[in-house]
């Protein structure tokens, strides 16, 4: 296949998970119960203000087929519509957001990247897998993120970037740990040490060169975990992220956000994926 | 392995510095002599005369001039920009004399002409302001201007409370709508970071003084950081980012008052109510003997007095709510009925009303007449745990009657699409926000054509004899001109509300606030904002 033609296949694909998850948000928000309801009708104060906006949504949404060409052929002239709980362009809600989330992505990766790295460096020097290390990693994969956020904010200490890198860390140590092991005992590293040669330099030239498709792969894998704890890590520590603007989205029943923000990570998770295939020991994670 | 080692420590170095600065990520640095609290969500707008949100509605109170304000402490309608006010004997006319040299917020100078620009442009329909509804016929309300201090309001007929309306419509210069960055009243909006806070600044020509002649307010302004999550608002306010945190739930009062008790204040009963109801709508999708139990009289007095209130309020709210009868609060001295007769907690009772009434026990469990087994769920809202507490003491409450009651707690649009649209469910326990201690403000409640009606909403006429007397008593006291009267129809209304139990009263929610030390001038108020509402006059110890 050329170049020309995967990328035309890449496209294609990106293109075919846009629209289903499209497709897929709109049905599920649409038929969610309360989707054309409103608090405030509950209140005298703001029942009247509440009841036209939900007539005009009605009249919107009264076809699904309807709503999903409006919606398509909005993001196709580049509008992704306005927000039915802010009353504002979706967009300026989305770009300071979207600064904040990739700010605590990027710094969760490279604070978890940093610990792992470190820690299975450590560990693969040793002639056992120390339980000083496996233990607490074991421990943080056995957390639920949310559980390990609102623990830090009980102990009133920690913050989201520690609580995602963690995670991350813990994950990524597992896989690193193994890799650098496997790698460290292979006969012409073997060799290599038994010849005196530095530790740094085993590392530099031997090593690091044979997982390096290990290590992409697991910075894909990174990102798409990162992903998965952002709503709650955002949630519970009040973080005004995209996962923020999800979860509150999702909860107001607010269409137009929800697919901007499903669309955003459906397409991280495509760019995420574009890396060398996974040695076949990771395909089950 | 020694570079290692380093980088492991460098990693680490790293892991300790990156708690301390997330932990201070959410507050923006304080200017000097400013105070601080959290709202919950953004604004949706700015725009006074079309405040439809409780967090725009706080924004509008921080920095709208408006010619009367409702005195939250003494319940009372005082002059602001007006320097006085009058009403005509019939009702029909209201006369505001503006104060002397007032300013807006650019210096500009404000005259009848501007408050009668703002006043008209409520009543626009095509404004769609809220509060236009409140004029009950907003299109034939007229306003004219004498001359620059003089504003005139004719009104097409009388409006109970009239006053208070003028609390909620801010005077903007006209032709010159601004979304709060010109203002008469103490502050302007000055920057506004979506998700993160909202910057008020002091209005420098703010007509008002103290009594030694400083020009009011004291602080140099107010930034309103978003933040939903209470918990990190506790964080926050004791590392002394927040000054205030209002309407605390019972939990997180406790929480604060083991940390700092010298911070909390419990003010006692709110304006609010907690209460469960059954489903009386006829069309509503639930099994005609359901209905029969729910239209019952004895049966909703028999739960009624199976209920343990007082557990309620020690329980649910730690000991920070007071057991409730009637939709009038005690808070609300003025309108509460104090010689009320309403079913107390009587379990004995409960089961011979319930006997009377044809139910019997078969076994552990109660059944009707027809055999049918009473059992029913009671929805509440998610992420309420006082409300779910409430539900689940209920439930065993209940149990002791032989009902078998289940728990079933959803997100709000969910509930209200339920209580709202489909009437799909039996009971419902929730609560009800009180603004306004006047009862003409529950008008919407108590009318049985109101879709507020919650057990019957939208009747096309009122369902039973006893709703019929609550509609004309509502109307009359709408009408009268006395206030006698009017507390004569409302003491009516609360004592045929608790003799049929169309809504089961059960706590009112104390109010719970937290205040730093450092706050000066605060004066806790029941009625919303309870800390806040003499913003004007608080400051902080260091300031000034």
């Amino acid at each position: 296949m050329t170049a020309g033609a995967a990328v035309l296949q890449w496209l294609g694909r990106t293109i075919a998970i846009v629209l289903l998850v499209m497709a897929g948000s709109t049905v599920l928000v649409r038929f969610a119960p309360g989707y054309l309801s409103d608090a405030r009708e509950m209140d005298a104060r703001y029942a009247d203000a509440a009841h036209a906006e939900l007539s005009q949504e009605a009249a919107r949404s009264r076809s699904l087929p309807h709503m999903l060409s409006a919606e398509i052929s909005g993001w196709a002239r580049g509008d992704a519509g306005i927000s039915r709980e802010y009353g504002v362009p979706v967009s300026a809600l989305i770009l300071p957001r979207l600064a904040v989330t990739g700010g605590l992505l990027l710094r969760s990766i490279l604070l978890a990247w940093t610990l792992a790295l470190s820690a299975s460096l450590l560990t693969t020097a040793g002639r056992n897998p120390s339980p000083f290390w496996q233990t607490p990693a074991t421990l943080l994969l056995a957390i639920p993120t949310a559980a390990m956020a609102t623990l830090c904010l009980l102990a009133n200490s920690g913050g989201p970037v520690l609580v995602m890198a963690l995670l991350l860390a813990a994950r990524d140590f597992k896989f690193l740990h193994r890799a650098l092991r496997t790698a460290w005992l292979d006969p012409h590293v073997l060799q290599a040490r038994a010849q005196g040669l530095r530790a740094r330099q085993v590392l530099r030239a031997h090593v690091l060169p044979a997982i390096a498709p290990q290590l992409a792969a697991l910075a894909s894998l990174s990102i798409m975990t990162a992903l998965s704890a952002i709503v709650p890590v955002e949630v519970i520590f009040d973080v005004p992220g995209l996962g923020q603007l999800a979860w509150n989205a999702a909860l107001n029943r607010d269409l137009p956000v929800l697919l901007a923000v499903t669309m955003i990570m459906a397409l991280a998770v495509v760019i995420g994926g574009m890396t060398p295939d996974r040695p076949p020991e990771w395909k089950s994670v | 392995m020694r570079n290692s080692i380093r980088l492991c420590a460098f990693a680490l170095a790293i892991l300790a510095a990156a708690p301390a600065k997330t932990c201070l990520a959410q507050a923006a640095p304080r200017m000097p002599g400013e105070l601080a609290w959290t709202i919950g969500y953004d604004p949706k707008t700015f725009d006074p005369a079309i405040v439809d949100d409780q967090e725009s509605e706080q924004v509008r109170y921080l920095t709208a001039g408006v010619l009367l304000r409702f005195n939250r402490l003494t319940q009372k309608v005082e002059p602001e920009l007006a320097e006085t006010w009058s009403v005509s004997a019939n009702g029909r006319t209201l006369t505001f004399r503006l104060r002397l040299g007032l300013q807006f917020s650019d210096g500009s100078s404000l005259t009848a002409r501007d408050a009668a620009w703002s006043i008209r442009r409520v009543l626009l329909p095509s404004t769609h302001a809220p509060v236009a509804e409140e004029f009950v016929s907003p299109g034939e309300v007229t306003v004219e201007t004498p001359d620059a201090r003089t504003v005139i309001v004719h009104l097409p007929k009388r409006v109970v409370g009239i006053g208070k309306v003028f609390d909620e419509i801010a005077i903007e210069p006209a032709g010159r709508p601004s979304q709060g960055r010109i203002t008469s009243g103490p502050f302007f909006v000055s920057d506004y970071h979506r998700s993160l806070y909202v910057r008020l600044r002091r209005n420098p020509h703010f007509y008002a003084r103290d009594a030694a002649g400083v020009e009011l307010p004291y602080a140099s302004g107010v930034r309103l950081d978003v933040l939903e999550n209470p918990e990190q608002e506790i964080r926050l306010f004791l590392r002394g980012a927040y000054d205030v945190i209002d309407d605390l739930p019972p939990d997180y009062f406790e929480l604060l008052r083991r940390k700092d008790p010298s911070t909390v204040r419990d003010l006692g009963p709110s304006l609010n109510t907690e209460q469960m109801w059954f489903n009386q709508a006829p069309d509503a999708p639930i099994p005609a003997w359901e209905k029969a139990w729910f239209r019952n009289r004895a049966f909703r007095i028999a739960v009624s007095q199976a209920v343990h209130r007082a557990d309620l309020a020690r329980i649910a709210y730690e000991g920070h709510a007071t057991p409730a009868y009637s939709f009038i609060s005690p808070a609300n001295s003025i309108w509460y009925n104090r010689s009320l007769s309403a079913p107390h907690t009587d379990v004995a009772a409960a089961k011979a009303e319930l006997a009377a009434a044809g139910f019997h026990l078969s076994g552990s469990v109660l059944e009707d007449a027809a055999g049918h087994t009473v059992k029913f769920s009671i929805l509440t809202n998610a992420g309420n745990a006082a409300r779910l507490k409430m539900a689940t003491l209920i439930q065993q409450d209940l149990a002791a009657l032989g009902m078998q009651v289940t728990v079933v707690t959803m997100d709000f649009p969910a509930l209200v699409e339920r209580l709202m649209h489909t009437q799909d469910y039996e009971a419902c326990l929730l609560g009800l926000e009180n603004v306004d201690p006047d009862p003409n403000t529950m008008m919407n409640i108590w009318l049985s054509s109101s879709p507020n009606h919650q057990w019957d909403p939208s009747e096309k006429e009122p369902a039973t004899a006893w709703e019929a007397e609550i509609d004309r008593l509502m109307n009359e006291q709408a009408g009268a001109l006395m206030s006698s009267e009017r507390k004569q129809a409302v003491d009516r209304v609360q004592q045929i509300v608790a003799d049929q139990q169309p809504f089961i009263y059960l706590v009112y929610p104390n109010v719970l606030v937290a205040v730093s030390p450092r706050l000066q001038g605060v004066q806790p108020a029941v009625l919303e904002p309870a800390l806040t509402w003499n913003v004007e006059d608080l400051r902080l110890r260091e300031a000034r």
